[in-house]
Order: C-alpha cells, then structure tokens, then sequence
C-alpha cells in the first residue's frame, strides 16, 4: 500500500501523485463557505510538465505520496542520447533522456555538480547551478575601447552554448553565465 | 491583541445600549451537533459545543428577552487561514423579525469598523449575476453539473451542496468590496434553523455579512416550529449518514423547549470575532489576531 496523504496533512512542498503525475503542492488553503461543506483548494505545479494548476478536494479525501526526492549529481558525459549522471554518495549511475534536461543540456561541462530530482528513483528533472562558469573557443576578435557602448555579440562555449557577450571578449576567456535567464554575468579570471 | 480588546468592549457597549443582557451558557455539553457539516470536539465523555445556539434559545424560551454572549466554541478539523478549530463567536438574539436584526447590524459594522451602510442582495441576483443561473428554479442535475464543472471533487450530493459550491466559487469573491454585503434570502435547502419566507417558500429568511473578504456573519429569522425542528435535524442525521459520519442526538431539552413554551419570534446572529479583528486589521489570516494558536496535529 503505498504511503498517501490525508488533506489536513497537506503542506505546501509535498510531493503527491495528481492525474498520476509527480507534483509539487505549492499552496493549499482550507475553505468552508457558510455552513456548507469543507474544502482543501491547492496550487501545484506537476513536475513533468512544469504546468502549475489548481484543484479542490473534499476535506478528507486522500491523495498518493510520490516518490520525489531531490538531490546532488555530478554529470558524468552525454552519448547524444542520453545524460550521464554519478550519485557522488553511492557512485551509483544515472541516464536521463533529453526530456529531463528541459534545455539545460547546453550548459552542462563534465564533473558539474547538479541538483537532480528522482521520481522513482530515476531521473526525472536536472536543474543546473544558477551560475556556470564556462570557456569561449569561438568569437569575433575583440574590438578595444568598445566597453561603453553596450555592444554585442555571439560566443560559442566551450559546452556547444551561445550567449550574447559584450564585444571585448575573447576566445579562451572563462564567462559566468546565468543558467535561468541565459545571460552572460561577467568575466572570471582564469 | 489592543485592537481585539477594543473592538470586544465596543461591541459589548453596543450590545447592551441596546437592552441586551449578557448570559453565558455551558461550553461543555451532551449532546454534538447534528449539522451535517460540522464536527463537535469531543471532551470529558461529552462535547464542547459548535455554538451557543441551542442553550440561548433556551433562555429565549424561558422569556429571557433580548441577549447576547461573546464564547469560544469548538469545530473539529475546521483549521486554515480562515477557521480555527477554538475561535470566537459573538451571537446575540433580539426579539422581532429579521429587519430589526439586518438594520441594527449595519449600524453595528459602522461602529466598529467605520464602513459605509451595506448594500442588502439577495442570495438569488447575486447567483444570477455570477453564474448566469437562477438559483431557485434551476433543476438539481443542473446545478450539479455545473458545479463539477467548476472544480466541485466529483458529482456534489445534492442541490444544497451544488449551491454552496457555486456561490462560494463564483459569487464570495466578489462581495464586501466597498462596502460590507449583506446577502439575504437563502435558498429554502441552505435555510439551516431559518423559517421559511412568507411570501416564496423557495426561499428562508438566512442572511450572511461579507466585509474585507470574509464572511463576517451569519444570522436567521429563527425557526419557532418543533416539528419542522424535528424534521430538520433528522435529514442532517441522514445526511451524516451518508457521509459515514455518526448521527447526532438532537438536544432534546432544546426540542422540549421548543415544545413548551416555545420560544418567541425572534432573529439572531452569530458574528466571528477573530475575523471581526481580522477585518478591522486588514489582516489576512486568523494567526494574526489570535494570541498563541495552538491547535493539535490531525
């Protein structure tokens, strides 16, 4: 019998099973209007999808416990397919399938730590630190005296990504780049 | 915990201004309520009570005349940002018909939360404005569908469950914006212990008080008749029934009461305190205005 949750044990965090989906409970609020019957109105956001939606359950009504559990791995290399990811505790190999990555891919470099969400103790998500610091290998020459203007360009780095840089840049230059928004950061020192 | 004080003492000046006497009543009873939606807290082999409705009828049947209280009452399971399973019920029963009530209600809310007069609607043009149904005349399957349809879990049991779904869905939301809403004449299957009205049997004469979006209030033209008593209570049980609740004993000195000598007509009101000081805060949850909540797991 798997573990469930009644709607008074619901919090916002839970991990729970909706249209048999992993979910993520993100508010729940008890509601009575009058006297009429009790309600447990939530916001979740399914964690395959990444859709957040709304749902009112009768109070008392019980839902399924998902097997979510979120953790650290080390990205191990990537054969095109599949993602190679190492449990840094156990050693213990994980593949995720492009799906899981949600586009991240592009910025993952060997050895990269990532915080990863199991779902039935296979990968179900990779989220990418917020800030990676990665090599240029291809740009148009820098052009000097141009750091004002707020200029542009495209560089290719050292994972396949391309960001807009501003125009100093040069290849072999290290960049930290904001993983959420895409967005060059600044330069790091090598 | 300074606005609480005020707004208690203020309401209890308005009260007794009016030739209203203060009584208490046993916390601590018998009997659980047979409400098909509320859950008494057991205790000391019997249950605390949900409200004091029943022992001040009591009194009013004993020629009591006008008189309010100001209790903690109890409610199992009923714990979220707007329900405390220990809160605070001011009620108070004054002798008449319902307009006396409504009036004096509006004249109160100015008092301790300096609104503007309420705007009285009827529970029928707010549902049609809302929801585009006539809430009297519509068939059950009707309401039910429409219900699920937004959101209800599943098929609701009755009209009366559809009713409450749609209206706390669709209409609530919108009520109490500038000034308080008093919503009034309830469908006649929502009529808890309100008698019927005189002039359309499909409707009772229950009001509601909607301020700063909260409901504030809740209030009859009492029900006088035993046997209608008698009737209601019984399709609570049987409501219980069906939801796998255990049926309640109707207060039967309550009943006998009723019986003899009966109590007079009379209106009455129950008003949340702690969202009463929610309101006049601007505070959006109950935590906020109740000193040390502490409620048990479950």
């Amino acid at each position: 019998m798997a573990n469930t949750y009644a709607t008074n044990e619901f919090r916002s965090g839970l991990k729970v099973l909706l249209d048999s989906d992993p979910c993520v409970l993100l508010d729940c609020e008890f509601v009575k209007p009058g006297k009429g019957q009790a309600f447990t109105r939530i916001r979740y956001r399914n964690l395959k999808t990444g859709r957040v939606l709304d749902k009112t359950f009768k109070s008392g009504e019980k839902v399924e416990a998902a097997d979510v559990l979120d953790t650290e791995m080390e990205f191990l290399y990537s054969d095109g397919g599949d993602w190679h990811f190492m449990d840094p505790n156990t050693y213990e190999q994980y593949s995720a399938a492009k799906a899981a990555l949600g586009g991240h891919e592009k910025w993952l470099l060997q050895g990269m730590t990532c915080g990863v969400t199991l779902y039935n103790d296979a990968i179900l998500l990779i989220h990418p630190p917020h800030f990676v610091d990665l090599k240029v290998v291809e740009t148009e020459p820098g052009i000097r005296g141009d750091t004002a203007t707020g200029g542009s360009k495209n560089a290719t780095l050292e994972t396949g990504a391309v960001v807009r840089v501003p125009l100093f840049i040069e290849v072999d230059e290290t960049l930290r780049l904001d993983t959420r928004t895409g967005e060059y950061v600044s330069r790091v020192k090598n | 915990m300074r606005e609480r004080s005020r707004l208690v003492a203020r309401l209890r000046a308005f009260l007794a201004a009016r030739g209203y006497q203060e009584v208490e009543t046993p916390i601590l009873g018998p009997d659980a309520t047979p409400d098909r939606h509320l859950d008494s807290v057991p205790a000391a082999g019997g249950f605390l009570h949900t409200s004091p409705e029943f022992a001040m009828k009591r009194l009013l049947a004993a020629g009591s005349g006008p008189i309010f209280q100001i209790v903690k009452a109890f409610r199992a399971g009923e714990s979220g940002r707007h329900h405390a399973v220990e809160f605070t019920i001011a009620e108070w029963y004054r002798i008449g018909p319902l307009e006396g009530l409504l009036s004096e209600m509006d004249l109160l809310l100015g008092d301790l939360l300096g609104t503007r007069p309420a705007e009285r609607r009827t529970y029928r043009e707010l549902f049609l404005a809302a929801v585009g149904v006539d809430p009297l005349s519509a068939g059950a399957e009707r309401l039910r569908t429409l219900a699920e349809a937004h959101g209800h879990p599943g098929r609701p049991d009755d009209r009366a469950a559809a009713l409450d779904y749609l209206f706390s869905r669709l209409v609530e939301p919108g009520l109490g914006a500038r000034v308080p809403t008093i919503v009034t004449r309830f469908p006649a299957p929502l009529a808890a212990l309100a008698r019927l009205s005189d002039d359309d049997s499909r409707t009772a004469e229950r009001f509601e008080v909607f301020w700063a979006g909260l409901e504030l209030a809740n209030g009859y033209d009492e029900l006088q008749d035993a046997a209608e008593h008698r009737r209601r209570f019984a399709a609570e049980n049987r409501a219980r029934e069906r939801a796998g609740k255990p049926a309640a004993r109707p207060d039967g000195r309550f009943l006998a009461a009723l019986e003899d000598p009966g109590i007079p007509r009379c209106s009455g009101v129950a008003l949340g305190v702690d969202r009463l000081v929610m309101a006049a805060l601007g505070a959006s949850r109950l935590d906020e205005v109740i000193a040390f909540r502490e409620e048990p797991d479950g």
